[in-house]
């Protein structure tokens, strides 16, 4: 029986799947970290230490510029602006409810 | 858009819950520790760097003393560990006794991108002192706490270890 390395190469080269990122431990430290968790509120099995250093480090990644008045924008394609953005969302949807518009008729 | 202090803020946040991670993985049980803060009473996320790290330590270790303007104490701990010359008038004193530190090695940790401050660990009779200049602020406390957490985990390896042929023995 004769084996083919190259003809083996060329099906494992076809069948492999890309490299997937898995971001879910960063995400899960910046939703807690914007949402300000208590530690009885945090599943401390959900993370690694490594994923917490990417995170902190992440922090300063995601800066574009800042300005003389000590403010910074973030990268919108950075996962911590996402989480952000998103927790502001979802605030403001629930706040939504609260905000009474005035009525143009007196008996409302 | 956000302010520098808010991304300063986040990172000690992360800096404070990482310490309690290090702690979590090294089977600290810290759903029991009071007094840990990852933000501070004011709403900042600044939880106190120092606090948490001697909240986990005294859970870790049986006696942990903390002094910060007692010189005399402070001394007398120094000239215990053999190393009285490093004394500074801003120098403040972690004192750990627990025998599983008890053969522990003098070593230099803990330092400190964000503030220029780090800690050394000398060894004492029954544990070690950690000592940091607070003039320079916060020691990176994870990095000790990795450090004392991982000998104490060693030293509990290897009495588990030498435990085996006794109790064989005693089955025997």
């Amino acid at each position: 029986m004769n084996f083919s390395f190259s003809k083996f190469n060329d099906i494992v080269e076809s069948q492999k799947a890309d490299i997937v990122h898995d971001n879910s431990e960063i995400i899960y430290l910046y939703s807690v970290m914007y949402g300000r968790n208590e530690v009885d509120q945090i599943d401390f099995s959900k993370f690694s230490i490594e994923s917490l250093y990417d995170a902190r480090d992440g922090i300063e990644e995601a800066i574009t510029h800042e300005d003389d008045d000590g403010y910074v924008w973030l990268d919108p394609g950075h996962s911590m602006y996402g989480i952000i953005n998103l927790q502001v969302k979802i605030t403001s949807f629930v706040n939504a409810p609260k905000q009474l518009v005035a009525s143009t008729f007196r008996f409302l | 858009m956000m302010s520098y202090e808010e991304i300063f803020g986040y990172q000690r946040y992360l800096d404070n819950l990482g310490m309690i991670k290090i702690a979590f993985d090294k089977g600290v049980p810290i759903h029991l520790v009071n007094n840990l803060n990852l933000y501070n009473h004011y709403g900042n996320y600044d939880g106190d760097f120092t606090e948490n790290f001697l909240a986990l330590v005294n859970s870790a270790f049986d006696t942990v003393e903390y002094y910060d303007d007692q010189e005399k104490a402070i001394s007398y701990w120094l000239s215990l560990a053999g190393c009285s010359e490093k004394y500074e008038k801003h120098l403040r004193v972690v004192v750990i006794l627990d025998t599983t530190l008890a053969d522990m090695e003098a070593v230099k940790c803990g330092e400190n991108e964000m503030t220029d401050g780090s800690a050394e660990i000398y060894p004492i009779d029954l544990g070690v002192i950690v000592f940091f200049d607070e003039n320079y602020g916060d020691p990176f406390w994870t990095e000790i706490l990795d450090v004392l957490l991982s000998h104490r985990e060693k030293t509990l390896n290897k009495q588990q270890r030498e435990a085996i042929p006794y109790e064989m023995a005693i089955g025997n």
